[in-house]
């Protein structure tokens, strides 16, 4: 019996740490804290709500964007307005980049290195790794050669001795499967995806300025100019055929590297379709609007909540089911830490209670974490590209099913395969899937209404504060990479007057509630087996299957 | 030092050829702003160096320094990552975690004392002993200390690390500071802006390998290269400034065509930064250039110092945030013309009941001079 | 300790010849220069730094250089502005009695008092005026008031123009003032004084009128010729106040 404390845990956003008690080489019981706190929704209150969503961004600069885009859905929401057409396909172009670009640099750069060893690459054969490279992708970029050389620069790079950040790995630990050629494979798409990541997201440089941080929203729509005729136009035929290439590139790619590859791995670990698995409950708060924001309907990726994996009914989601507790968080509620609050009540008075730094463990049986712990209807549930796939299969969304059906097809798995570490791996690549493609349609829908001369993007009635009411409060909402994201604002005397956000990593990373209930992190660890107490790549195998992030979830 | 490859000899050995690095030195020099016959000393300089040592630590942060660096282009971040220099430690991408990761921080410095590179990104948190940030249950303040002091120097990567950045916008909830504040013995060079653009980042990092210090500062010990010049004079609406025409609303003729933002809250005038010249994500764009105003991003405590974003100056203390300082002006101009006309009134009406009651006593009547 | 002189109304208005006024040099050549000097440019200023501020004009032909010329004169004028001032600042050392600082520096109890003296004449709590030959204590206050909000002003005009223009000389000069303060806040210093100039030439001129008329002593024209018209046993009463001091 041993407590294992994994803190830091990297190749995360932010500051997590895990405790685990190891009970006869498994988990018996998990503590999930995040260990650091900015206070930016103290920070919001008293500014112009025009600009909050300029601050809230700030929440990650990961899935930067995210909060932007949910905080002038929050205060359209409160001021009541609704945003023209081309601002709502922009903002979808700008999100579902982001998610392709997110779930690739998850997969490759933050989670591969839980499957992968990169020193087995070095005995890889470099012929066998193109055979295997050329059946599973036609993707130009697997010769024999190619293989070679970078396997000759990994071997450089361990000559040095200078591994860089690959020095200090658990190589060699008995977990990993792969053999050397797909290793070795898994390097060269590693590297591949950095250059993929940096080429993508220029879409975002294009329609926002800059990544991260896009500077180009507005309550009421979007700063990106268009008009057909102008080269100075943010937006103009040019940009389009540019953002055309770019996101026809990424469908290739993710088609074509990033789906076998997610395939490949998950077929030499078939032991992790039935390990990490989770609450059973997932929440979709749907996005990707294709009409009114308003009209829940017209969302591209639907709502809902699936309980207890009972995929036959999809329940219906309703915001004022969704409250925070902070009993094991380190906050005071006004009234006392055992009831829960909506976000309309919602508090953030921030009181350390936990033990002094330096510090061996925390008070797991008291407050223990940064993280509020959210609630819908008092049950806790798992967000994320899993939850929005279940969801979208669940209602019966055909395209989602199609792809869904597809991979598991090919691994011989069973939906319910699903509800596991590898069922959120394999869920993220086919949401990429999907929305590489539709980002690509929604180019060609702006590149139309450009064509067409309808050239509004930003809706000016409620742009001047005195057309505001003295109080108004809203609700925003998006689906971001990592699960269901929304900020809630109180309006008053055209200042912030309260602004809470509840965030995706806050639902899976969370602590306990006051009925001891454990949240999606510390639910999906139990029983998770052991190897090596000194080297638990296992937990790190179904945390990062969630793709944490402690920014987003304290922030 | 430890053992190394040299970055040539890195490239070399992944079949990058001379005149792609020529060109990479090319770049870095015109970055830095030197002149065209450094490109040669930066090439040799580079050439014989040795991998040095780098740690990226994250402190109070949301990633988006590091995510920038993912994106950097002259040199790609394998590039810097892996042939430039050794990257040894950086939570947000790093292999090892927990026990491992530290020990890896551990030895770099243990074993690079006074030699490696630091970078932090996030602000560091004072209050209450710190207990806002903690990595394996120590504080970030206590981090910084021990490796910003034992490292060469510290680049601060973003506000956040420069003057505490958004964590430090007022209430300051957690008594954030940047690192040179919370580290003072530490040799710290600022790259502000939220996040800080990787071009300057390698750019700082190229000239500290080539000529074995860093480069020249302002007040703020900002790189001069980078932070020398104000946005609005390089900016490419300037012509529009200068016309006077101006984008009035969002989507409007003017903002169509590239028009100045300057009526809609633009800071380019009171914020210095490279961004119209070295641009963003691979030269493709940058904010203005998209249609929206400069935040004055790598300005001093530019969140509390340039907000609002949507205003011309800002807010005036005591009054409302939706009362400009020209209405308050205004009004108060207003209420004082108005007040002396009834002053004038008054004035008048006493002088004509004086003039009265001079009369009556004596019949002389009261007649200036003139 | 002297005791103010004080009028009545009516013996100030009577014709009685005891109180005949006499011609008396009061500014001198620079004191009305650098008064109109002063005025002119900060007439300029305000017009150009509102435009600056919020350009209500919009340009839409491609020759117009509307920003451009707004800024080059509001630079010019600022310029004449400090040259103005300085040219005040000198002669606050070697002018006249009425116009050497100590005119405007309350340091005397009998400042103080006449100021008390007027603030009651203003809120009509006394009917008559103090006369005095130089400025009326509370506007000699008003005055140093002012010239110490033309001097910030001047600074803040400097620090903006020392950010706009990157020299080396302006910066020696004034560089020290945006470390001190962000320049945002020295832009909203800089423009809020701009109202405390409108604020106090509505003051200004109408006590001149009120004042000129109330005691017939040619005020007005005085900023103009240097004359004013002052009873004689005030000139004398003025002169031994001074020697007392
Ligand atoms: C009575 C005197 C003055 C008044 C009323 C005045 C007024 C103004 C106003 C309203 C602004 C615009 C502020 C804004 O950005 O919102 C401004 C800007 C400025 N003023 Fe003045 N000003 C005066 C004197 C001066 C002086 C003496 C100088 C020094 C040379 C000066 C230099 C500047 C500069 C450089 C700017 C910034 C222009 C820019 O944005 O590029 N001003 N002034
Ligand atoms: C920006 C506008 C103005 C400013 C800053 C200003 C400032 C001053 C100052 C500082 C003095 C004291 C003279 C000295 O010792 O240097 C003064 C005196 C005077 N000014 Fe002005 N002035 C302005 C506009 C005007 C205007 C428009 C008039 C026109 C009626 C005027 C009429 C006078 C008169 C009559 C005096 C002598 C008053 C006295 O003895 O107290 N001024 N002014
Ligand atoms: N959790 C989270 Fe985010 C995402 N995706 C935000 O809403 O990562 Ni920074
Ligand atoms: S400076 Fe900006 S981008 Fe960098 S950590 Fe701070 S908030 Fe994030
Ligand atoms: S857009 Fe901004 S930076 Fe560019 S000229 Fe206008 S005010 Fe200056
Ligand atoms: S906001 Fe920052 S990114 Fe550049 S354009 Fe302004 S300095
Ligand atoms: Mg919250």
């Amino acid at each position: 019996m041993a407590r294992i404390v994994v803190d830091p845990v990297t190749r995360i956003e932010g500051h997590l740490r895990i405790e685990a008690q190891v009970d006869g080489g498994a988990v018996s019981d998990a503590w999930s804290s995040g260990t650091m706190f900015r206070g930016i929704e103290l920070i919001l209150r008293g500014r112009d709500p025009r600009e909050a969503w300029i601050w809230a961004q700030r929440i990650c600069g990961v899935c930067t964007t995210v909060h932007a885009l949910t905080s002038v859905r929050a205060v359209e929401d409160a001021l009541g307005v609704e945003v023209p057409e081309n601002a709502r396909i922009i903002r979808n172009i700008i999100a579902g980049t982001q998610h392709v670009q997110d779930h690739v640099i998850h997969f490759y750069h933050l989670h591969a290195l839980d499957w992968v060893d990169v020193t087995l690459a070095l005995k890889a054969d470099p012929g066998k790794t193109s055979q295997l490279a050329e059946s599973i992708s036609d993707w130009p970029k697997s010769s024999k050669n190619y293989f070679k050389a970078i396997q000759d620069r990994l071997k450089a790079l361990v000559a040095s001795k200078q591994l860089s950040l690959f020095s200090s790995g658990y190589w060699g630990h008995p977990a990993y499967h792969l053999p050397p050629e797909a290793n070795l494979l898994a390097v060269a798409h590693y590297l591949e995806a950095l250059e993929f990541q940096r080429e993508f997201i220029r879409i975002h440089a294009v329609l926002g300025g800059k990544n991260p941080h896009l500077q180009t929203y507005l309550v009421g729509g979007m700063s990106t100019a268009m008009d057909p005729n102008e080269p100075q136009a943010t937006i103009n035929p040019e940009r389009i055929t540019f953002l055309s290439e770019l996101a026809s590139k990424a469908q290739e790619f993710v088609d074509k590297v990033y789906i076998p590859d997610v395939l490949a791995v998950a077929s030499f670990y078939p032991d992790w379709f039935g390990r990490g698995e989770n609450l059973g409950n997932f929440l979709s708060y749907g996005c990707f609007p294709q009409g009114s924001i308003k009209d829940p309907t017209r969302l591209f990726l639907p709502r809902g909540i699936i309980m207890n994996r009972d995929l036959s009914k999809v329940h219906p989601f309703d915001p004022a089911n969704v409250t925070e507790y902070v009993t094991h968080s380190w906050y005071n509620y006004s009234d006392g830490d055992q009831k829960a609050k909506h976000p309309f009540e919602g508090e953030t008075n921030p009181k350390y209670t936990g033990p002094k730094p330096p510090f061996e463990h925390l008070e797991v049986e008291q407050k223990y974490s940064w993280l509020k712990s959210p609630r819908y209807q008092d049950q806790p549930m798992e967000v994320g590209p899993l939850s929005r796939m279940l969801v979208a299969y669940a209602s019966g969304h055909q395209e989602v099913k199609d792809l869904v059906n597809a991979a598991l097809g090919k691994l011989n798995a069973q939906p319910t395969a699903l509800f596991s570490t590898l069922g959120r791996i394999a869920a993220r690549a086919i949401e990429a899937q999907l929305l590489a493609r539709h980002v690509s349609k929604w180019v060609d829908e702006l590149g139309a209404n450009l064509a067409h001369g309808d050239l509004r993007i930003h809706n000016g009635e409620k742009w001047d504060p005195d057309t505001w009411p003295r109080e108004a409060k809203g609700f925003g909402f998006h689906e971001a990479p990592r699960g269901a994201l929304a900020h809630w604002v109180q309006i008053e005397d055209k200042k912030i007057k309260n602004y809470q956000c509840v965030v995706p990593t806050t639902w899976n990373a969370g602590p306990r509630d006051a009925n001891g209930k454990r949240g999606a992190y510390e639910t999906s660890l139990l029983k998770t087996p052991i190897a090596d107490p000194e080297r638990p790549v296992e937990i790190l195998r179904t945390i990062h299957s969630f793709d944490p992030c402690l920014a987003c979830a304290v922030h | 030092m430890l053992q190394g490859q040299s970055f040539t000899g890195a490239l070399q050995s992944r079949g990058v050829d001379r005149r792609r690095f020529i060109k990479f030195c090319s770049a870095m020099v015109a970055t830095l702003a030197l002149p065209p016959r450094y490109v040669a000393q930066v090439a040799s300089a580079l050439e014989k160096a040795k991998k040095p040592v780098l740690v990226w630590l994250q402190f109070q942060d949301c990633a988006g320094n590091s995510e920038s660096m993912l994106r950097s282009s002259h040199p790609t971040v394998a590039e810097a990552v892996l042939d430039l220099l050794s990257w040894e430690y950086h939570e947000l991408v790093m292999a090892g975690a927990g026990h491992q990761a530290e020990a890896a921080l551990e030895r770099v410095v243990r074993e690079e004392k006074g030699k490696f590179i630091a970078v932090v990104e996030g602000a560091i948190p004072l209050a209450d002993g710190g207990v806002y940030c903690t990595v394996a249950g120590k504080t970030a303040l206590e981090i910084a200390r021990h490796v910003c002091s034992n490292a060469a120097a510290t680049i601060a990567a973003g506000a956040c690390a420069w003057d505490g950045g958004l964590v430090r916008a007022n209430p300051n909830p957690t008594g954030a500071v940047g690192i040179e504040e919370a580290v003072p013995q530490a040799k710290v060079i600022n790259l502000g802006g939220c996040p800080q653009n990787p071009a300057n980042t390698a750019a700082v990092l190229v000239h500290y390998l080539t000529f074995g210090e860093l480069p020249a500062v302002d007040q703020y010990n900002r790189p001069l290269f980078a932070y020398g010049r104000i946005i609005h004079d390089q900016c490419e609406r300037r012509a529009h400034y200068d016309a006077g025409r101006f984008t009035q609303e969002w989507g409007d003729e003017g903002h169509r065509k590239g028009w100045c933002l300057y009526k809609m809250g633009c800071k380019g005038p009171q914020a210095t930064f490279n961004c119209p010249s070295a641009r963003w994500n691979d030269g493709t764009s940058w904010p203005v250039k998209a249609g929206h105003g400069c935040l004055g991003c790598a300005s001093h405590r530019f969140w509390d110092t340039r907000s609002p974003f949507y205003e011309r100056l800002p807010d005036v203390p005591g009054f409302g945030v939706d009362v400009t300082a020209g209405q308050i002006g205004l009004g108060v101009t207003a209420a004082v013309a108005a007040g002396t006309v009834v002053h004038g009134i008054a004035s008048a009406v006493r002088d004509r009941m004086r003039t009265r009651a001079a009369i009556q006593p004596s019949p002389a009547k009261p007649k200036a001079k003139e | 300790m002297s005791e103010l002189r004080q009028y009545s109304w009516s013996e100030a208005h009577s014709p009685d010849s005891t109180f005949a006024p006499v011609r008396v040099y009061v500014w001198e050549l620079p004191v009305r220069v650098s008064h109109w000097f002063i005025f002119l440019p900060v007439v300029v200023l305000s017009f150009t730094g509102y435009y600056m501020h919020n350009p209500f004009i919009v340009g839409k032909g491609s020759t117009t250089f509307m920003m451009g010329t707004v800024r080059f004169i509001h630079l010019v004028a600022g310029f004449v502005f400090i040259a103005a001032f300085l040219l005040r600042l000198y002669w606050f050392f070697v002018g006249n009695n009425w116009s050497n600082w100590r005119a405007f520096v309350p340091l005397h109890r009998r400042q103080w008092r006449g100021m008390g003296g007027m603030v009651a004449y203003y809120s009509f709590l006394r009917k008559d005026l103090l006369h005095h030959v130089g400025h009326n204590a509370l506007a000699a206050v008003t005055y140093l008031v002012m010239f110490v909000l033309m001097f910030i002003e001047i600074l803040t005009g400097l620090a903006l123009y020392s950010q706009v223009r990157s020299s080396t000389v302006l910066n020696a000069i004034i560089g020290w003032l945006p470390r001190l303060i962000d320049i945002q806040n020295l832009r909203l210093i800089h423009f809020c004084i701009m109202f405390s100039f409108f604020i106090f030439v509505i003051h200004h001129v109408y006590s001149a009128v009120l004042v000129s008329w109330e005691e017939r002593n040619g005020l007005i024209e005085s900023i103009f010729t240097g004359y004013k018209f002052v009873p004689s046993d005030e000139l004398e009463e003025d002169a031994t106040s001074r020697s007392r001091r």
